[in-house]
């Protein structure tokens, strides 16, 4: 990939993106889960659009066969939409913990090789239920010439704070169950990794 | 649950029934975890370790312990200290080869699933787990092994998805590898089994119509 210049972007998140990002925390609250960013990027205004995210794994995240089979897929259902992979989830078991570790770099590395943006999106666990007006993840971007991953603040949730009040609504009332991971679609091919009823169920949320 | 109340009560009920029994000690050990005080429950079970030093439940509440702090290198030493005396506990194994993984240690946790393959090895879920992980470690070897032990978890399970998914993409990685060509004759080539996996694959998704697509081309990539 060619040489980036490194300029701080805005990231916006869609209420779909965000609401399966906690309905996967919520749905296996004492395992590690992630998940891919998909949208799109708009570089006259210098902002990323997260339009929807699709859930990975619940177990056996550091293992690479089936990550490299769900990204190959992942990008062919993206392109498919007209979006493209722009980051990658990930929440650890530990309630206290959000820090990025090795597996978590290499893999936001990897999905960035391919991409023109990339970021890595860390859930806080302690603030999922608990924080109506503040996203509940921390988002980190590769710095290009240092290849770090810093903590970057420029993010926001598309729809504001009534959004997000009603996505912690929606884990209450127990949505999260029905929600569908590439780890569920392997048990059972059957079941649908891109959450049709899940992304109509928030869509019509947002109407209310 | 969260319901630390209803614990509480029926830990109440069961230490007043029964006043001296480490099981109920245990509960007690285990609702200290849950309210996260750690170092009350660590001071319990080392308590109960004194006077019953061959314990193995309480001894792997420490490694619980461990892992909720995110210690995995106290865990995975104290996990070997238990494998020392209990050589033949599955749920040892199968617990230090995840702790191995989360840091790693691919060739530890093989070690720990090739155990757990000779203590049972009709169950394809070893197989399949100890050929992820030496696929992970992506040397020649390593793939041939996961090639191998990916077609034993699909002999023994014929419907694990994973495993056939696991199969291809090995042969896959081992028949578009330059470094193999021209390599030893085997008795099954890569290409034979690829174009069997991929006719499984699409076999398995006829029925299913958004996946299908996604996943006729997912087949045609990577050759």
């Amino acid at each position: 990939s060619s040489t980036r210049v490194y300029i701080m972007m805005h990231y916006s998140v869609s209420a779909k993106a965000y609401g399966k990002i906690i309905f996967h925390c919520a749905k296996y609250p004492h395992r590690a889960v992630n998940g891919v960013l998909i949208g799109t990027i708009s570089k006259k205004d210098n902002s990323v659009q997260v339009q929807d995210c699709v859930p990975l794994f619940h177990a056996k995240l550091d293992l690479t066969p089936m990550l490299e089979v769900a990204l190959t897929q992942v990008e062919i259902y993206a392109i498919s939409k007209g979006l493209s992979i722009v980051g990658y989830y990930h929440a650890k078991p530990q309630l206290d913990d959000s820090s990025l570790t090795d597996t978590i770099k290499s893999i936001g590395s990897k999905i960035s090789q391919n991409s023109d943006v990339s970021c890595v999106l860390m859930v806080d666990n302690r603030k999922i239920l608990t924080s109506h007006n503040e996203l509940a993840v921390k988002m980190f971007i590769n710095q290009e010439q240092t290849n770090q991953w810093k903590e970057q603040r420029n993010i926001s949730l598309m729809g504001g704070d009534p959004v997000m009040s009603l996505l912690i609504k929606a884990v209450e009332n127990g949505i999260f169950q029905k929600l569908i991971d590439f780890d569920n679609h392997l048990d059972c091919v059957d079941a649908d990794w891109t959450n049709p009823s899940i992304n109509k169920f928030i869509e019509e949320l947002k109407e209310q | 649950m969260g319901d630390h109340h209803t614990a509480e009560a029926c830990y109440k009920a069961l230490h007043h029934k029964f006043p001296g029994s480490t099981r109920v000690k245990r509960l007690e050990g285990l609702l200290l975890e849950a309210k996260e005080e750690y170092d009350d429950a660590l001071a319990l079970y080392t308590d109960i370790l004194e006077k019953e030093p061959t314990n193995l439940l309480i001894a792997k509440r420490r490694v619980t312990i461990q892992k909720a702090r995110g210690e995995t290198v106290a865990a995975i030493t104290e996990l070997i200290k238990i494998l020392e005396i209990y050589m033949t506990d599955i749920e040892s194994w199968n617990e230090l080869a995840d702790l191995y993984i989360s840091e790693h240690s691919y060739e530890k946790a093989a070690f720990c699933l090739e155990e757990l393959i000779l203590a049972n090895p009709h169950n394809y879920l070893n197989h399949q787990r100890y050929a992820e992980v030496c696929y992970s470690q992506g040397t020649v070897d390593s793939l041939n092994a996961s090639r191998k032990h990916f077609s034993t978890a699909l002999k023994l399970n014929p419907g694990s998805l994973r495993s056939l998914y696991g199969l291809h993409q090995t042969v896959l990685h081992l028949s578009t590898n330059p470094k193999l060509k021209g390599k030893r004759e085997e008795k099954v080539k890569n290409e034979d089994i690829l174009s069997w996996t991929s006719s499984q694959l699409q076999h398995k998704y006829q029925d299913i119509h958004r996946c299908s697509k996604i996943v006729e081309q997912y087949l045609k990539t990577g050759k």
